[in-house]
Protein backbone atom coordinates (compact mmCIF):
# COMPACT_ATOMS: atom_id res chain seq x y z
CA UNK A 1 0.00 0.00 0.00
CA UNK A 2 2.99 2.62 0.73
CA UNK A 3 3.92 2.36 -3.04
CA UNK A 4 0.60 3.23 -4.18
CA UNK A 5 -0.60 6.54 -5.13
CA UNK A 6 -3.08 7.51 -2.60
CA UNK A 7 -6.35 7.41 -4.61
CA UNK A 8 -8.47 11.00 -4.90
CA UNK A 9 -12.05 9.65 -4.84
CA UNK A 10 -12.98 6.86 -2.58
CA UNK A 11 -15.97 4.12 -2.64
CA UNK A 12 -17.11 3.93 0.99
CA UNK A 13 -18.50 0.24 1.54
CA UNK A 14 -21.09 -0.14 4.93
CA UNK A 15 -21.58 -3.51 5.65
CA UNK A 16 -23.43 -3.25 8.63
CA UNK A 17 -24.77 0.17 10.59
CA UNK A 18 -26.57 0.40 13.64
CA UNK A 19 -28.37 3.88 15.27
CA UNK A 20 -26.99 4.35 18.66
CA UNK A 21 -28.63 7.45 20.45
CA UNK A 22 -27.70 10.38 17.83
CA UNK A 23 -24.84 8.48 16.47
CA UNK A 24 -24.26 5.81 13.43
CA UNK A 25 -22.30 2.76 14.73
CA UNK A 26 -20.45 1.60 11.26
CA UNK A 27 -18.29 -1.62 11.29
CA UNK A 28 -17.18 -4.16 8.41
CA UNK A 29 -16.02 -7.51 8.27
CA UNK A 30 -12.57 -6.70 9.28
CA UNK A 31 -13.63 -6.12 12.50
CA UNK A 32 -13.05 -2.31 12.31
CA UNK A 33 -15.78 -0.08 14.13
CA UNK A 34 -16.32 3.55 13.23
CA UNK A 35 -19.16 6.11 15.20
CA UNK A 36 -19.83 8.66 13.23
CA UNK A 37 -22.68 11.39 13.79
CA UNK A 38 -26.24 10.76 12.37
CA UNK A 39 -26.17 13.93 9.96
CA UNK A 40 -22.57 13.18 9.14
CA UNK A 41 -23.69 10.03 8.26
CA UNK A 42 -26.10 11.07 6.58
CA UNK A 43 -24.44 13.51 4.05
CA UNK A 44 -21.80 10.72 3.26
CA UNK A 45 -25.04 8.75 2.04
CA UNK A 46 -26.98 11.69 0.31
CA UNK A 47 -23.29 12.04 -2.27
CA UNK A 48 -22.44 10.05 -5.33
CA UNK A 49 -20.67 6.35 -4.39
CA UNK A 50 -17.18 8.16 -5.23
CA UNK A 51 -16.30 10.63 -2.71
CA UNK A 52 -13.87 13.21 -2.36
CA UNK A 53 -11.13 12.55 0.57
CA UNK A 54 -12.17 16.08 2.45
CA UNK A 55 -16.31 14.02 2.24
CA UNK A 56 -14.81 11.34 4.56
CA UNK A 57 -13.68 11.23 8.30
CA UNK A 58 -10.39 9.68 8.39
CA UNK A 59 -11.16 7.09 10.57
CA UNK A 60 -13.40 5.37 7.92
CA UNK A 61 -10.24 5.61 5.85
CA UNK A 62 -7.87 3.85 8.02
CA UNK A 63 -10.16 1.32 9.65
CA UNK A 64 -11.01 -0.47 6.12
CA UNK A 65 -14.48 1.35 4.97
CA UNK A 66 -13.25 2.87 1.36
CA UNK A 67 -12.54 -0.21 -0.97
CA UNK A 68 -9.26 1.91 -2.46
CA UNK A 69 -8.01 1.68 1.21
CA UNK A 70 -8.27 -2.09 1.78
CA UNK A 71 -4.82 -4.11 2.23
CA UNK A 72 -6.21 -7.73 1.47
CA UNK A 73 -3.08 -9.01 3.56
CA UNK A 74 -4.08 -7.62 6.68
CA UNK A 75 -7.76 -7.49 6.42
CA UNK A 76 -7.65 -10.70 5.40
CA UNK A 77 -5.66 -11.66 8.39
CA UNK A 78 -7.93 -9.61 10.96
CA UNK A 79 -10.80 -11.80 9.54
CA UNK A 80 -8.61 -15.37 10.11
CA UNK A 81 -7.79 -14.41 13.36
CA UNK A 82 -11.39 -13.49 14.37
CA UNK A 83 -12.29 -16.80 12.83
CA UNK A 84 -9.71 -19.13 13.28
CA UNK A 85 -12.23 -22.13 14.04
CA UNK A 86 -12.75 -21.75 10.10
CA UNK A 87 -8.52 -22.97 9.86
CA UNK A 88 -8.08 -25.71 12.31
CA UNK A 89 -9.03 -29.24 13.36
CA UNK A 90 -11.07 -29.77 16.71
CA UNK A 91 -8.59 -28.40 19.93
CA UNK A 92 -11.36 -29.04 22.70
CA UNK A 93 -11.85 -32.85 23.55
CA UNK A 94 -14.84 -32.95 25.80
CA UNK A 95 -14.36 -36.41 27.64
CA UNK A 96 -17.71 -37.13 29.88
CA UNK A 97 -16.53 -39.88 32.05
CA UNK A 98 -19.84 -40.83 33.78
CA UNK A 99 -23.39 -39.48 33.57
CA UNK A 100 -23.73 -39.72 37.29
CA UNK A 101 -23.34 -36.85 39.90
CA UNK A 102 -23.33 -36.38 43.40
CA UNK A 103 -25.09 -33.12 43.40
CA UNK A 104 -28.43 -32.26 41.99
CA UNK A 105 -27.74 -28.43 41.31
CA UNK A 106 -31.15 -26.26 39.59
CA UNK A 107 -30.04 -26.00 35.98
CA UNK A 108 -27.68 -28.94 35.51
CA UNK A 109 -28.06 -29.36 31.89
CA UNK A 110 -26.10 -32.56 32.43
CA UNK A 111 -29.73 -34.07 33.64
CA UNK A 112 -27.61 -36.05 36.16
CA UNK A 113 -29.97 -38.81 37.45
CA UNK A 114 -27.74 -39.67 41.10
CA UNK A 115 -24.75 -41.20 41.88
CA UNK A 116 -26.38 -44.55 41.60
CA UNK A 117 -25.98 -46.03 38.51
CA UNK A 118 -22.26 -46.85 37.14
CA UNK A 119 -23.67 -48.16 33.60
CA UNK A 120 -23.29 -44.26 33.13
CA UNK A 121 -19.81 -44.46 33.36
CA UNK A 122 -17.26 -44.28 30.42
CA UNK A 123 -14.92 -47.80 30.27
CA UNK A 124 -11.28 -47.36 30.38
CA UNK A 125 -11.39 -49.29 26.71
CA UNK A 126 -14.02 -46.07 26.09
CA UNK A 127 -11.59 -43.50 26.97
CA UNK A 128 -8.65 -45.13 25.33
CA UNK A 129 -10.78 -45.06 22.11
CA UNK A 130 -11.94 -41.48 22.39
CA UNK A 131 -7.94 -40.54 23.43
CA UNK A 132 -7.39 -42.34 20.37
CA UNK A 133 -9.90 -40.20 17.69
CA UNK A 134 -8.26 -36.93 19.15
CA UNK A 135 -4.85 -38.01 17.87
CA UNK A 136 -5.70 -38.75 14.96
CA UNK A 137 -7.24 -35.50 14.37
CA UNK A 138 -5.12 -32.91 12.85
CA UNK A 139 -5.11 -30.50 15.24
CA UNK A 140 -1.18 -29.84 16.91
CA UNK A 141 -3.03 -28.48 20.03
CA UNK A 142 -5.31 -30.50 22.14
CA UNK A 143 -7.48 -29.79 25.05
CA UNK A 144 -8.73 -32.80 27.01
CA UNK A 145 -11.38 -31.69 29.15
CA UNK A 146 -12.98 -34.19 31.89
CA UNK A 147 -16.58 -33.68 33.26
CA UNK A 148 -19.55 -35.31 33.49
CA UNK A 149 -22.17 -35.45 35.94
CA UNK A 150 -19.22 -35.23 38.38
CA UNK A 151 -16.09 -36.87 36.88
CA UNK A 152 -14.43 -37.57 39.82
CA UNK A 153 -16.98 -41.03 40.78
CA UNK A 154 -15.57 -42.68 37.92
CA UNK A 155 -11.81 -41.91 39.31
CA UNK A 156 -9.92 -44.99 38.19
CA UNK A 157 -11.24 -44.23 34.71
CA UNK A 158 -10.51 -41.08 35.24
CA UNK A 159 -7.07 -41.67 35.91
CA UNK A 160 -5.85 -44.47 33.98
CA UNK A 161 -6.92 -42.46 31.14
CA UNK A 162 -4.84 -39.28 31.92
CA UNK A 163 -1.62 -41.60 32.10
CA UNK A 164 -2.63 -42.60 28.71
CA UNK A 165 -3.05 -38.98 27.04
CA UNK A 166 0.71 -38.43 28.63
CA UNK A 167 2.07 -41.18 27.15
CA UNK A 168 0.54 -40.62 24.17
CA UNK A 169 1.71 -37.20 24.53
CA UNK A 170 5.36 -38.05 24.80
CA UNK A 171 5.54 -40.05 21.69
CA UNK A 172 3.72 -37.07 19.48
CA UNK A 173 4.60 -33.87 18.46
CA UNK A 174 1.48 -32.12 20.25
CA UNK A 175 0.84 -29.52 23.00
CA UNK A 176 -1.74 -31.17 24.79
CA UNK A 177 -3.46 -29.48 27.98
CA UNK A 178 -5.26 -30.96 30.22
CA UNK A 179 -8.88 -29.58 32.83
CA UNK A 180 -10.46 -31.19 34.19
CA UNK A 181 -14.38 -29.33 35.35
CA UNK A 182 -15.40 -30.47 39.21
CA UNK A 183 -17.40 -30.03 42.11
CA UNK A 184 -14.81 -31.00 44.54
CA UNK A 185 -16.81 -33.12 47.00
CA UNK A 186 -15.17 -36.23 45.95
CA UNK A 187 -11.54 -34.48 45.73
CA UNK A 188 -8.67 -35.15 48.40
CA UNK A 189 -5.09 -35.04 48.57
CA UNK A 190 -4.21 -38.08 47.16
CA UNK A 191 -6.14 -37.03 43.89
CA UNK A 192 -4.83 -33.29 44.47
CA UNK A 193 -1.62 -34.84 44.00
CA UNK A 194 -1.95 -36.44 41.11
CA UNK A 195 -3.68 -34.33 39.15
CA UNK A 196 -1.35 -31.64 39.67
CA UNK A 197 1.83 -33.60 39.03
CA UNK A 198 -0.04 -34.41 35.74
CA UNK A 199 -0.51 -30.90 34.98
CA UNK A 200 -4.24 -31.32 34.92
CA UNK A 201 -5.97 -27.68 35.52
CA UNK A 202 -8.68 -28.19 37.77
CA UNK A 203 -12.36 -25.68 37.36
CA UNK A 204 -15.15 -25.61 39.32
CA UNK A 205 -18.79 -23.96 39.71
CA UNK A 206 -18.94 -21.09 42.43
CA UNK A 207 -22.11 -19.32 41.63
CA UNK A 208 -21.52 -16.93 44.62
CA UNK A 209 -21.49 -16.28 48.58
CA UNK A 210 -23.19 -18.91 50.23
CA UNK A 211 -26.42 -17.88 49.95
CA UNK A 212 -26.56 -18.28 46.81
CA UNK A 213 -24.08 -20.80 45.62
CA UNK A 214 -26.41 -23.38 48.24
CA UNK A 215 -29.76 -22.31 46.59
CA UNK A 216 -28.55 -23.23 42.47
CA UNK A 217 -26.41 -26.33 43.32
CA UNK A 218 -28.11 -28.91 45.87
CA UNK A 219 -25.93 -31.03 47.54
CA UNK A 220 -26.03 -33.58 50.17
CA UNK A 221 -26.02 -31.50 54.00
CA UNK A 222 -25.36 -28.45 51.61
CA UNK A 223 -21.35 -28.97 51.88
CA UNK A 224 -20.94 -27.63 48.47
CA UNK A 225 -19.78 -23.72 49.10
CA UNK A 226 -17.65 -24.73 52.07
CA UNK A 227 -15.92 -27.87 49.95
CA UNK A 228 -15.38 -25.35 46.88
CA UNK A 229 -13.70 -22.29 48.89
CA UNK A 230 -12.05 -24.90 51.15
CA UNK A 231 -10.35 -26.58 47.28
CA UNK A 232 -10.15 -23.54 45.85
CA UNK A 233 -7.52 -22.19 48.22
CA UNK A 234 -5.76 -25.29 48.84
CA UNK A 235 -4.92 -24.88 44.55
CA UNK A 236 -4.37 -21.70 44.62
CA UNK A 237 -1.70 -22.22 47.71
CA UNK A 238 -0.29 -24.78 45.67
CA UNK A 239 0.30 -22.68 42.41
CA UNK A 240 1.84 -19.58 44.64
CA UNK A 241 4.25 -22.20 46.53
CA UNK A 242 5.06 -24.44 43.23
CA UNK A 243 8.76 -22.91 43.07
CA UNK A 244 11.12 -26.29 42.98
CA UNK A 245 9.00 -28.39 41.16
CA UNK A 246 9.57 -30.58 38.12
CA UNK A 247 5.98 -30.02 37.03
CA UNK A 248 3.84 -26.64 36.37
CA UNK A 249 0.89 -26.01 38.61
CA UNK A 250 -1.62 -23.95 37.21
CA UNK A 251 -4.01 -21.51 38.94
CA UNK A 252 -7.73 -22.89 39.52
CA UNK A 253 -11.01 -21.15 37.95
CA UNK A 254 -14.60 -20.94 38.38
CA UNK A 255 -17.49 -20.31 36.59
CA UNK A 256 -21.08 -18.45 37.55
CA UNK A 257 -24.20 -19.93 36.04
CA UNK A 258 -26.40 -17.04 36.70
CA UNK A 259 -30.45 -17.73 37.58
CA UNK A 260 -33.00 -15.99 39.43
CA UNK A 261 -31.48 -16.76 42.49
CA UNK A 262 -28.18 -14.46 41.45
CA UNK A 263 -30.57 -11.31 40.45
CA UNK A 264 -29.84 -8.67 42.94
CA UNK A 265 -26.72 -10.33 44.18
CA UNK A 266 -24.12 -8.90 41.20
CA UNK A 267 -21.54 -7.24 43.22
CA UNK A 268 -21.61 -10.05 45.53
CA UNK A 269 -20.76 -12.42 43.80
CA UNK A 270 -17.43 -10.85 41.88
CA UNK A 271 -16.46 -9.77 45.49
CA UNK A 272 -16.30 -13.40 46.53
CA UNK A 273 -14.82 -14.38 43.42
CA UNK A 274 -12.30 -11.63 44.50
CA UNK A 275 -12.31 -13.31 48.61
CA UNK A 276 -11.53 -16.90 46.81
CA UNK A 277 -8.24 -15.41 45.44
CA UNK A 278 -9.93 -15.93 41.67
CA UNK A 279 -8.39 -13.51 38.96
CA UNK A 280 -10.91 -14.43 36.54
CA UNK A 281 -15.23 -15.09 36.97
CA UNK A 282 -17.17 -16.07 33.89
CA UNK A 283 -20.71 -14.66 34.51
CA UNK A 284 -22.99 -17.10 32.01
CA UNK A 285 -27.05 -16.50 32.04
CA UNK A 286 -28.89 -19.85 32.66
CA UNK A 287 -29.31 -21.79 29.22
CA UNK A 288 -33.28 -22.96 28.90
CA UNK A 289 -31.97 -26.59 27.89
CA UNK A 290 -32.63 -29.64 28.97
CA UNK A 291 -32.82 -30.04 33.05
CA UNK A 292 -33.31 -25.91 33.54
CA UNK A 293 -35.90 -26.07 30.92
CA UNK A 294 -38.13 -28.10 32.90
CA UNK A 295 -37.37 -25.50 35.94
CA UNK A 296 -37.06 -22.46 34.12
CA UNK A 297 -40.40 -21.40 36.00
CA UNK A 298 -38.13 -21.17 39.17
CA UNK A 299 -34.51 -20.28 38.02
CA UNK A 300 -35.13 -18.58 34.18
CA UNK A 301 -34.47 -15.19 33.95
CA UNK A 302 -35.21 -12.06 30.90
CA UNK A 303 -32.29 -11.02 28.95
CA UNK A 304 -33.09 -7.86 30.46
CA UNK A 305 -32.89 -9.00 33.85
CA UNK A 306 -29.68 -10.37 32.88
CA UNK A 307 -28.13 -7.45 31.33
CA UNK A 308 -28.97 -5.81 34.56
CA UNK A 309 -27.38 -7.95 36.36
CA UNK A 310 -23.97 -8.15 33.88
CA UNK A 311 -23.95 -4.18 33.59
CA UNK A 312 -24.15 -3.81 37.47
CA UNK A 313 -21.16 -6.90 37.68
CA UNK A 314 -18.88 -5.85 34.83
CA UNK A 315 -19.18 -1.95 36.04
CA UNK A 316 -17.75 -3.24 39.52
CA UNK A 317 -15.34 -5.49 38.60
CA UNK A 318 -14.01 -2.30 36.41
CA UNK A 319 -13.98 0.03 39.31
CA UNK A 320 -11.98 -2.74 41.32
CA UNK A 321 -9.66 -3.11 38.60
CA UNK A 322 -9.05 0.69 38.80
CA UNK A 323 -8.05 0.12 42.67
CA UNK A 324 -5.14 -2.60 41.57
CA UNK A 325 -7.52 -5.61 42.26
CA UNK A 326 -6.91 -8.24 39.55
CA UNK A 327 -10.35 -9.27 37.97
CA UNK A 328 -11.36 -9.75 34.95
CA UNK A 329 -14.77 -11.10 32.82
CA UNK A 330 -14.55 -14.09 30.57
CA UNK A 331 -17.42 -12.72 27.97
CA UNK A 332 -15.98 -9.34 27.68
CA UNK A 333 -12.68 -11.18 27.30
CA UNK A 334 -14.56 -12.87 23.97
CA UNK A 335 -16.12 -9.67 22.58
CA UNK A 336 -12.94 -7.32 23.21
CA UNK A 337 -10.58 -9.91 21.89
CA UNK A 338 -12.85 -9.57 18.40
CA UNK A 339 -13.09 -6.03 19.10
CA UNK A 340 -9.39 -5.19 19.50
CA UNK A 341 -8.58 -7.19 16.46
CA UNK A 342 -6.96 -9.52 19.25
CA UNK A 343 -8.52 -13.11 17.65
CA UNK A 344 -11.62 -14.79 18.60
CA UNK A 345 -11.59 -15.17 22.36
CA UNK A 346 -11.55 -19.07 22.39
CA UNK A 347 -15.21 -19.33 22.59
CA UNK A 348 -16.57 -21.69 20.36
CA UNK A 349 -20.33 -20.75 20.42
CA UNK A 350 -19.51 -16.76 20.12
CA UNK A 351 -17.69 -17.54 16.28
CA UNK A 352 -18.96 -17.67 12.78
CA UNK A 353 -19.66 -20.27 12.10
CA UNK A 354 -19.74 -21.87 15.45
CA UNK A 355 -17.17 -24.36 16.60
CA UNK A 356 -19.60 -27.32 16.86
CA UNK A 357 -17.89 -30.20 15.60
CA UNK A 358 -15.00 -28.38 14.31
CA UNK A 359 -13.43 -26.71 16.81
CA UNK A 360 -14.70 -28.73 19.32
CA UNK A 361 -16.29 -31.93 19.70
CA UNK A 362 -17.85 -34.03 23.06
CA UNK A 363 -17.49 -37.83 23.60
CA UNK A 364 -20.20 -39.07 26.03
CA UNK A 365 -19.87 -42.29 28.64
CA UNK A 366 -21.10 -44.46 26.01
CA UNK A 367 -18.84 -43.95 23.06
CA UNK A 368 -20.95 -41.79 21.28
CA UNK A 369 -19.53 -38.50 19.46
CA UNK A 370 -21.92 -34.98 19.91
CA UNK A 371 -20.87 -32.06 17.98
CA UNK A 372 -20.74 -30.52 21.50
CA UNK A 373 -21.13 -30.36 25.38
CA UNK A 374 -24.42 -28.93 24.70
CA UNK A 375 -25.54 -31.05 21.65
CA UNK A 376 -24.83 -34.23 23.96
CA UNK A 377 -26.89 -32.83 26.74
CA UNK A 378 -29.52 -32.53 24.02
CA UNK A 379 -29.48 -36.60 23.58
CA UNK A 380 -29.79 -37.05 27.37
CA UNK A 381 -33.30 -35.37 26.89
CA UNK A 382 -33.92 -38.14 24.48
CA UNK A 383 -33.17 -35.83 21.31
CA UNK A 384 -29.99 -37.31 19.57
CA UNK A 385 -29.96 -35.08 16.47
CA UNK A 386 -26.46 -33.70 17.28
CA UNK A 387 -24.97 -37.01 17.96
CA UNK A 388 -21.72 -37.42 14.72
CA UNK A 389 -20.82 -40.73 15.43
CA UNK A 390 -18.97 -43.08 17.77
CA UNK A 391 -15.18 -43.58 19.19
CA UNK A 392 -14.97 -46.35 16.43
CA UNK A 393 -16.10 -44.32 13.25
CA UNK A 394 -13.16 -42.72 11.18
CA UNK A 395 -12.61 -38.56 11.78
CA UNK A 396 -13.41 -37.71 8.48
CA UNK A 397 -16.93 -39.57 8.56
CA UNK A 398 -17.14 -38.32 12.12
CA UNK A 399 -16.05 -34.48 11.30
CA UNK A 400 -18.12 -34.19 8.50
CA UNK A 401 -21.44 -35.37 9.59
CA UNK A 402 -24.71 -34.15 8.66
CA UNK A 403 -24.99 -32.62 11.91
CA UNK A 404 -21.69 -30.81 11.60
CA UNK A 405 -22.57 -29.48 8.31
CA UNK A 406 -25.92 -28.20 9.31
CA UNK A 407 -24.37 -26.50 12.35
CA UNK A 408 -21.56 -25.21 9.89
CA UNK A 409 -24.50 -23.74 7.46
CA UNK A 410 -26.99 -22.53 10.37
CA UNK A 411 -24.75 -20.70 12.17
CA UNK A 412 -22.63 -18.53 9.42
CA UNK A 413 -23.70 -15.59 9.52
CA UNK A 414 -24.22 -14.14 6.20
CA UNK A 415 -26.96 -16.54 5.70
CA UNK A 416 -29.00 -15.16 8.73
CA UNK A 417 -31.41 -12.76 8.41
CA UNK A 418 -31.31 -10.52 10.96
CA UNK A 419 -27.27 -11.47 11.63
CA UNK A 420 -25.99 -10.48 7.95
CA UNK A 421 -27.24 -6.14 8.73
CA UNK A 422 -26.48 -6.45 11.98
CA UNK A 423 -23.46 -3.90 13.01
CA UNK A 424 -22.13 -6.63 15.61
CA UNK A 425 -22.06 -9.60 13.12
CA UNK A 426 -17.92 -9.41 12.96
CA UNK A 427 -18.02 -9.59 16.87
CA UNK A 428 -20.84 -12.52 17.45
CA UNK A 429 -21.85 -15.69 16.77
CA UNK A 430 -25.16 -18.29 17.39
CA UNK A 431 -25.32 -21.32 18.80
CA UNK A 432 -27.14 -23.96 16.85
CA UNK A 433 -27.77 -26.66 19.74
CA UNK A 434 -29.52 -23.42 21.62
CA UNK A 435 -31.80 -22.36 18.89
CA UNK A 436 -32.90 -25.89 17.78
CA UNK A 437 -33.58 -26.33 21.71
CA UNK A 438 -35.80 -23.02 22.64
CA UNK A 439 -36.86 -22.07 19.03
CA UNK A 440 -37.21 -25.40 17.01
CA UNK A 441 -34.33 -24.85 14.10
CA UNK A 442 -30.76 -24.77 14.08
CA UNK A 443 -30.70 -21.26 13.05
CA UNK A 444 -32.96 -19.89 15.20
CA UNK A 445 -35.55 -16.83 14.66
CA UNK A 446 -33.22 -13.85 16.14
CA UNK A 447 -35.46 -11.55 16.62
CA UNK A 448 -37.30 -13.20 19.44
CA UNK A 449 -33.77 -15.07 20.55
CA UNK A 450 -32.26 -14.77 24.01
CA UNK A 451 -28.75 -15.18 22.80
CA UNK A 452 -29.10 -12.85 20.28
CA UNK A 453 -30.13 -10.31 22.81
CA UNK A 454 -27.59 -10.99 25.27
CA UNK A 455 -25.17 -10.42 22.85
CA UNK A 456 -26.05 -7.56 21.97
CA UNK A 457 -26.57 -6.28 25.30
CA UNK A 458 -23.50 -7.08 26.44
CA UNK A 459 -21.72 -5.92 23.20
CA UNK A 460 -23.56 -2.26 23.34
CA UNK A 461 -22.84 -2.14 27.02
CA UNK A 462 -18.61 -3.43 26.13
CA UNK A 463 -18.64 -0.40 23.65
CA UNK A 464 -20.12 2.26 25.81
CA UNK A 465 -17.48 1.26 28.77
CA UNK A 466 -14.70 1.76 25.88
CA UNK A 467 -15.70 5.39 25.55
CA UNK A 468 -13.47 5.97 28.34
CA UNK A 469 -9.59 5.53 27.91
CA UNK A 470 -9.50 4.04 31.71
CA UNK A 471 -11.69 1.70 30.77
CA UNK A 472 -10.18 1.07 27.66
CA UNK A 473 -7.02 0.11 28.78
CA UNK A 474 -8.10 -1.66 31.63
CA UNK A 475 -10.00 -4.20 28.88
CA UNK A 476 -7.15 -4.27 26.46
CA UNK A 477 -4.76 -5.62 29.47
CA UNK A 478 -7.45 -8.29 30.18
CA UNK A 479 -6.63 -9.74 26.63
CA UNK A 480 -2.92 -9.27 26.98
CA UNK A 481 -3.15 -11.06 30.19
CA UNK A 482 -5.39 -13.88 28.89
CA UNK A 483 -3.61 -14.71 25.62
CA UNK B 1 -73.70 -27.57 24.74
CA UNK B 2 -72.34 -27.69 20.92
CA UNK B 3 -68.54 -26.55 20.74
CA UNK B 4 -67.42 -23.92 19.66
CA UNK B 5 -64.64 -24.11 15.98
CA UNK B 6 -62.47 -21.36 15.98
CA UNK B 7 -61.16 -20.82 12.51
CA UNK B 8 -58.39 -18.66 11.53
CA UNK B 9 -57.07 -18.62 7.72
CA UNK B 10 -53.85 -16.86 6.84
CA UNK B 11 -52.90 -16.87 3.19
CA UNK B 12 -49.18 -16.40 1.92
CA UNK B 13 -49.12 -15.21 -1.64
CA UNK B 14 -46.00 -17.08 -3.85
CA UNK B 15 -45.13 -13.55 -5.03
CA UNK B 16 -43.72 -12.98 -1.58
CA UNK B 17 -43.25 -16.38 0.41
CA UNK B 18 -42.17 -19.21 -1.25
CA UNK B 19 -43.96 -22.67 -0.43
CA UNK B 20 -40.55 -23.61 1.03
CA UNK B 21 -40.90 -21.19 3.70
CA UNK B 22 -43.97 -22.05 4.53
CA UNK B 23 -43.41 -25.66 4.65
CA UNK B 24 -40.45 -25.29 7.08
CA UNK B 25 -42.56 -22.97 9.53
CA UNK B 26 -45.12 -25.81 9.28
CA UNK B 27 -42.19 -28.19 10.53
CA UNK B 28 -40.87 -26.29 12.82
CA UNK B 29 -44.31 -25.95 14.56
CA UNK B 30 -45.97 -28.49 13.81
CA UNK B 31 -45.89 -29.98 17.43
CA UNK B 32 -47.10 -26.76 18.95
CA UNK B 33 -49.86 -25.57 16.44
CA UNK B 34 -52.72 -27.17 14.90
CA UNK B 35 -52.91 -26.35 11.47
CA UNK B 36 -53.65 -27.78 7.61
CA UNK B 37 -52.20 -26.47 4.89
CA UNK B 38 -54.09 -26.01 0.91
CA UNK B 39 -51.42 -25.35 -1.58
CA UNK B 40 -53.41 -23.47 -4.18
CA UNK B 41 -52.39 -21.98 -7.34
CA UNK B 42 -51.11 -18.41 -6.33
CA UNK B 43 -50.05 -19.50 -2.86
CA UNK B 44 -50.47 -21.18 0.29
CA UNK B 45 -53.25 -21.27 2.72
CA UNK B 46 -52.98 -22.17 6.20
CA UNK B 47 -56.20 -22.69 7.95
CA UNK B 48 -55.66 -23.09 12.08
CA UNK B 49 -58.44 -25.18 14.36
CA UNK B 50 -59.15 -24.63 18.20
CA UNK B 51 -56.07 -22.30 18.09
CA UNK B 52 -55.35 -20.38 21.64
CA UNK B 53 -53.28 -17.08 22.09
CA UNK B 54 -51.59 -15.77 18.89
CA UNK B 55 -50.07 -19.50 17.92
CA UNK B 56 -51.50 -18.47 13.57
CA UNK B 57 -49.12 -14.96 14.14
CA UNK B 58 -46.70 -17.03 15.93
CA UNK B 59 -46.83 -19.23 12.45
CA UNK B 60 -46.67 -16.12 10.50
CA UNK B 61 -43.51 -14.91 11.95
CA UNK B 62 -41.87 -18.52 11.20
CA UNK B 63 -42.87 -18.07 7.75
CA UNK B 64 -41.70 -14.19 7.42
CA UNK B 65 -38.63 -15.94 9.25
CA UNK B 66 -37.75 -17.90 6.95
CA UNK B 67 -38.33 -16.31 3.75
CA UNK B 68 -36.12 -13.75 5.27
CA UNK B 69 -33.61 -16.56 5.62
CA UNK B 70 -33.89 -17.77 2.01
CA UNK B 71 -33.48 -14.30 0.74
CA UNK B 72 -30.45 -13.36 2.33
CA UNK B 73 -29.06 -16.78 1.14
CA UNK B 74 -29.17 -15.88 -2.44
CA UNK B 75 -27.04 -12.88 -2.18
CA UNK B 76 -24.61 -14.96 0.88
CA UNK B 77 -24.96 -18.08 -0.45
CA UNK B 78 -21.67 -18.02 -2.01
CA UNK B 79 -19.50 -16.96 0.66
CA UNK B 80 -21.42 -18.99 2.95
CA UNK B 81 -20.51 -22.08 0.83
CA UNK B 82 -16.91 -21.07 0.70
CA UNK B 83 -16.60 -20.51 4.59
CA UNK B 84 -18.45 -23.79 5.38
CA UNK B 85 -16.15 -25.87 3.05
CA UNK B 86 -13.09 -24.33 4.23
CA UNK B 87 -14.33 -25.11 7.67
CA UNK B 88 -15.03 -28.87 6.89
CA UNK B 89 -11.99 -29.40 4.98
CA UNK B 90 -9.70 -27.70 8.06
CA UNK B 91 -11.46 -30.06 10.83
CA UNK B 92 -10.15 -32.95 8.50
CA UNK B 93 -6.85 -31.64 8.11
CA UNK B 94 -6.44 -33.09 4.74
CA UNK B 95 -5.81 -36.50 6.28
CA UNK B 96 -2.65 -35.63 8.73
CA UNK B 97 -1.91 -37.73 11.18
CA UNK B 98 1.26 -38.93 13.70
Amino acid sequence: MENKKKPEKFTLLFQHWKKYKNKILLTNDFGGNVEIPGEEFESICSKDCSLAVSDIPQELLDKGFAAEMIDPEKHSLSWVKRHCNVMMAPVLHIMVMTGRCNMQCVYCQAGSPGKQDKVLDMSLETAKKAVDFAFNTSSPVLNFEFQGGEPLLNWKVLADTVEYIREKEKKSARTVSISLISNFILMDEQKADFLLKNEITLCTSLDGPEYVHSKNRHSENDISYGTVRRWLKYFKERHDNQKGNSYRIFKPGAIVTVTKNSIGHAKEIVDEYVSAGLESIYLRPVSKIGYAGRNWNTIGITPAEYLDFYSEALKHIIELNKKGVTISEQACIIFCSKIFDAGNGGNYDVDSPCGAGTGQIAYNYDGSIYTCDEGRMLAMEGDDIFRIGSVDDPVEKVLTADAVRACKCASELNAQAMCSRCAYMPYCGTCPVFNYATQGSFAGDMANNMRCAVNRGQIDFILELLKEKDNEAILKKWITGSY
Amino acid sequence: MASEIIEKKIFFASSVYSAEAVDMAAFILEDKVDFVIERKDNGMEVTFNQFSENEPEIFANEVLNQQCRIDVSKVSSGLTKLIVSKALISAIGGGKRE
